[in-house]
């Protein structure tokens, strides 16, 4: 008896749970449920992961990430000048190095050389910006595959831009190479010295500037975050150099120096940001920024200025009319590694046209593909 | 009246000779020999429009991605200099930026989907322009050319107005562009460890390590 009744509380009380469950799936609007899926804000409300402070500087605009700690959580001007501090110090430190390195190369060439003195003349050219994000803005990239050829300037303009160590083999694009009927990284290949082949895929790989980036959240003393308009950045003052957030990016998009960085006073770019291409320190992480000392001012990174294909393209992610909404509404758009669940925002897709490989038989024809396929359709036709 | 007439006649017929030894010596204004065209075209009604080769001109129809077309598709046939959307053709190294941007919906004729790409900054996204800043040509990494910027504020990248015309990196004539050169690979990659050294040095590690645990064993 007692068992019989114990089962049947039970299925009444199950029943009442399936009723309320449907109840509530069936009242509950679909915004709140979107939200459980998707707690990030959505699209409009532009943030970073933790969050993020407004404030107005001469009437336009601006966030600070709360995650950033030079914030003072309530006072915007405080704040600011804590950025405006930070970068008169990494710009000291810069001109600082530079000078260094100045005196080494006019030591070895002589003083009356033009070197020396183009040396001296870069070194007082340094200016480090401390540019906040503008509000509303959300960068992404978008490459298309079928015009990338795999050249390689990008990772050298990289190197240039950003002031990255020379010895040390660190760049922040690497190009991988991969078969084109299956993209399967077991047959990759990044040493490659000839191309574009019909029957490659060239993929530059680089930071992708994630939503929810694994790497910044895994950092024991915040040194690296994410600003309001998406860029990732580490800050090299801060970063005691763990490697936790190296293990944590699923791209390989983080480098460690592992020796003092090099200076070279004839090849430094004298524009900088203090989160960006401002000459790091020893055992600190460092990685691609999108250009944060030219974006940050209107200006477009130094891999797609130098593209020469123009696969490369770069916009705001929110702008409606923009390039990279334009690209995912007409081409679609994949990401790498969408298991992951870091949300990438930087999309690769394969666009209407192909630049000739290296192998076609009529490169200047614009049926160099379909050459052998249209002979073949004829034959069937004829048959 | 026919004193007159004569020097003009001679004059033309000189300078069409000399626009034609010209044409052969200089091959960096191929398509362009002479500008106008009605140096040599005084009368362009007798024209044919349907021609696939002009030798002197160096165009050739019968080859390229734009082999289906004759002049007339996009040239006017009474006047070769006007094209069909009403611009008038200039060579490349006279023409501002407006004439070459004027020659866009030409283009858009047969391309729709690649001009509303390109309005929409996602072909050839290379809107950058700094008017009051200047660029620094330097010579880095492992001998490549690089322009620094040095900019107090970038302008164009928020105008939505592309930079640069289709001309200006599609030849007309034929506009399939052909890949460059590849950039050798980046060699200061740290080479991996040989496999047989990193085998000996687990086996030596792991003797060790149970060395040490071992006399930390029967220390105590």
């Amino acid at each position: 008896m007692s068992e019989k009744k114990v089962s049947k509380t039970r299925r009444n009380l199950l029943k009442g749970v399936a009723a309320a469950g449907l109840v509530s799936v069936i009242t509950a609007k679909r915004e709140d449920l979107m939200k459980i899926l998707e707690p990030y804000p959505k699209e409009g409300e532009e943030g970073a992961f933790g969050g993020v402070e407004y404030l107005e500087i001469n009437g336009e605009e601006y966030a600070i990430a709360k995650w950033n700690p030079y914030r003072v959580p309530g006072n915007p001007e405080q704040s600011v000048e804590n950025l405006k501090e930070l970068a008169k110090k990494k710009e000291e430190d810069a001109k600082r190095r530079c000078k260094q390195s100045a005196e080494e190369i006019c030591k070895r060439l002589g003083e009356d050389r033009p070197e020396c003195k183009l040396a001296r003349k870069h070194c007082e050219e340094i200016v480090v910006k401390w540019t906040l994000a503008k509000k509303g803005i959300r960068w992404a990239m978008a490459l298309d595959l079928n015009k990338c050829i795999g050249c390689r300037r990008c990772a050298y303009a990289c190197v240039q831009e950003n002031n990255v160590d020379r010895t040390q083999g660190i760049e922040w694009i690497k190009v991988v190479n991969l078969t084109r009927d299956e993209l399967e990284l077991l047959n990759s290949d990044i040493e490659y010295t000839s191309g574009p082949y019909k029957d490659r895929v060239y993929i530059p790989v680089a930071c992708n500037q994630c939503e929810y980036p694994p790497c910044i959240m895994v950092c024991p003393v915040r040194a690296t975050w994410q600003e309001p308009d998406g860029i990732v950045i580490v800050d090299s003052y801060r970063c005691i150099g763990c490697r936790y957030c190296i293990t944590a990016c699923p791209y390989g998009a983080r480098h460690l120096n592992w020796k003092p960085v090099s200076v070279d006073a004839l090849t430094l770019n004298p524009n900088m940001h203090e989160f960006g291409n401002v000459p790091r320190e020893v055992h600190t992480v460092e990685k691609c920024t999108w250009c944060i000392q030219r974006t940050r001012n209107g200006g477009t990174t130094a891999c797609v200025e130098i593209c020469p294909v123009g696969a490369r393209v770069f916009g705001n992610f929110w702008d409606e009319e923009g390039p990279i909404q334009r690209i995912i509404k007409e081409y679609g758009a994949f990401v790498l590694k969408p298991s992951a669940g870091t949300k990438p925002r930087f999309f690769y897709y394969f666009g209407p046209a192909r630049t000739p490989p290296l192998d076609a038989e009529n490169p200047h024809s614009s049926d160099w593909l379909g050459g052998g396929k249209k002979e073949e359709g004829k034959k069937g036709g004829e048959a | 009246m026919e004193h007159e007439c004569v020097p003009g006649d001679l004059m033309r017929k000189l300078a069409f000779l000399v626009i034609l030894a010209l044409s052969t010596f200089v091959m960096a204004q191929a398509y362009t020999p002479a500008y106008p065209c009605t140096l040599c075209h005084a009368d362009m009604k007798n024209l044919n429009g349907n021609v696939k080769i002009v030798d002197i001109h160096k165009v050739d129809l019968l080859k390229g991605a734009h082999q289906g077309l004759y002049c007339s598709n996009c040239h006017d046939v009474n006047n070769p200099m006007k094209l069909k959307n009403g611009a008038i053709v200039v060579p490349k190294k006279l023409a501002t930026k407006q004439d070459l941007m004027s020659y866009n919906t030409l283009c858009a004729q047969c391309h729709p989907r690649t001009y509303d790409d390109y309005i929409h900054l996602a072909h050839g996204n290379k809107t950058f322009v700094c008017p009051q800043g200047k660029t620094i040509l330097i010579i880095g990494y492992k001998g490549s050319p690089y322009w620094f910027h040095q900019c107090p504020d970038y302008n164009g990248h928020f105008e939505r107005k592309p930079a640069r015309a289709c001309v200006e990196c599609h030849d007309p004539h034929d506009p399939v562009k052909l890949p460059n050169s590849i950039m050798p690979p980046p060699s200061d990659r740290p080479k991996p460890y040989p496999q047989p050294m990193i085998e000996k040095t687990t086996i030596i590690l792991m003797a060790l390590a149970a060395a040490v645990s071992i006399f930390a064993y029967f220390k105590p």
